[in-house]
């Protein structure tokens, strides 16, 4: 079908207006998610794009940032995740939930023994910790703690059951705490576990 | 509710999923149990703390790079859906300082007419795509056997010698197409920052339409038939027996300093 002109030109205002503000929430999420920047980048712009030729399928008045989040996760999953998914080297399930608080509980002196860890760790172990993360995780995470979506907006925007959303965070969570920890001892930002 | 019970809704307390009453529920266990307490706040606090270290800062210039990209690409997409319209499509103009730059349209010679295909059509897709395929796609411009005969051809044919390089961009090769039926030499030039063609048509293959005579420009003192369609700008020069347009899809390269030809304008 024909579009007019007039038409195409409105089309491309509204999504000026209320798609590509979002473009840096979008990057600083694809930058977690392909681990550098020119994919980042890369990324972006793929889901933007895209999100342009199918703009008539978003509805006016839903949740635009969901919306393109959806797109870029889904471009992601299919384009840009490792090729060889390589099988987990832990098992999350052998760590303790408690994990996080045994070691910190144990091997500190200080009251707030969180505060005191994090001061020490500088904003590149965490996002290199992030990057540890399998990608399945990796990316509810990313999309919980960068940006603070819901759990019901995560599984639409991965297209995940809602159990399976919490599940993956919660291990990923444990996971991401085990790599901060460990990298706290091994670069002697905390002392080892006592045994 | 137990500590098990308030421990397994830690996460979702923390991410503000859990219901009011688990909430609740959590709340009053918390009141009595020191040590279910230190756990929510441990936990709690390594989560604002974990967001705190993940937030970066705007990378304005990757940014401003990806906001020039999706534009041209979105441009892209705009014509493509202006030209799948049965009927010609108007021009809308830029808002460019370009004052007197009306639409420029640039019909086909005779020999397309006489097919009634492309009658009244307006023709400029075709030499914008080249240049965009073009610059994404330089590596088939680097032979440079090849680029040195449509050099010796063009210079043959119209008596135009194609400079090395001009206005910061160098020469990445040449190539010669059929566009549309026209018999078409393209030369790329870039930085790899701007990219620019350089189209040579024979005149006799092109016909201007009134509308891109009316349009003539003069920009600092040559001059021009200027066409800016929002994704890709095109200038046009006659010189002698050759339509020479220049094309750029970068918004921020000055065109009109770009003659990479030497002894015309």
């Amino acid at each position: 079908m024909a579009d007019t002109t007039s038409n195409i030109a409105r089309k491309r205002q509204a999504f000026e207006k209320e798609a590509l503000p979002h473009m840096d929430a979008l990057y600083r999420t694809a930058l977690r998610m392909t681990k550098n920047v020119g994919d980042a980048e890369d990324l972006v712009q793929e889901a933007l794009v895209k999100a342009y030729r199918f703009w008539d399928k978003f509805e006016t008045g839903s949740n635009c940032r969901a919306w393109l989040f959806k797109i870029m996760t889904n471009v992601f999953i299919n384009e840009y995740r490792s090729k060889s998914r390589s099988p987990m080297s832990v098992n999350v399930d052998d760590i303790d939930d408690n994990y996080l608080y045994g070691q910190l509980a144990t091997n500190s002196d200080g009251d707030n023994p969180e505060k005191e860890l994090f001061a020490k760790m500088l904003d590149d172990d965490v996002k290199k910790a992030i990057d540890e993360l399998p990608d399945d995780f990796r990316i509810v995470v990313v999309l919980s703690f960068i940006e603070g979506f819901s759990y019901q907006e995560i599984a639409e925007i991965a297209d995940l059951q809602l159990g399976t959303v919490k599940s993956r965070l919660h291990r990923g969570r444990k996971l991401l705490q085990k790599e901060l920890l460990d990298y706290a001892i091994r670069n002697g930002l905390i002392k080892g576990p006592q045994k | 509710m137990n500590c098990q019970e308030a421990l397994d809704l830690l996460y979702e307390i923390i991410d503000k999923e859990a219901s009011e009453i688990d909430t609740q529920a959590v709340k009053r266990h918390l009141d009595h149990c020191q040590d279910c307490f230190g756990r929510y706040q441990l936990h709690g606090a390594v989560q604002s703390l974990l967001k705190e270290k993940l937030k970066v800062k705007t990378d304005i210039p990757a940014i401003e790079r990806m906001r020039g990209n999706i534009l041209s690409k979105l441009d892209e997409i705009d014509a493509e859906r202006e030209s799948s319209g049965p009927k010609p499509v108007p021009f809308r103009m830029p808002a460019v300082a370009m004052a007197a730059a009306a639409a420029l349209v640039l019909l086909l010679g005779t020999g397309f007419f006489a097919n009634g295909l492309y009658q009244h059509y307006t023709e400029y897709i075709p030499i914008e795509r080249a240049h965009w395929a073009a610059s994404e796609n330089a590596d088939i411009f680097k032979d440079s056997d090849k680029t040195a005969r449509i050099i010796t051809a063009v210079s043959k044919d119209f008596g135009l010698t194609m400079s090395p390089g001009h206005n910061g961009l160098k020469l990445v090769g040449g190539t010669s197409r059929e566009i549309r039926g026209m018999q078409v030499s393209q030369f790329l030039y870039g930085n790899g920052e701007y990219s620019a063609s350089v189209f040579v048509i024979p005149a006799s293959q092109i016909s201007f339409s009134d509308d891109l005579i009316r349009t003539k420009v003069t920009i600092d003192g040559h001059c021009f038939y200027d066409h800016n369609c929002r994704g890709c700008r095109l200038l046009y020069t006659v010189n002698g027996d050759a339509v020479i347009i220049t094309a750029s899809t970068d918004r921020n390269y000055e065109l009109t300093k770009f003659n990479p030809i030497i002894g015309t304008i």
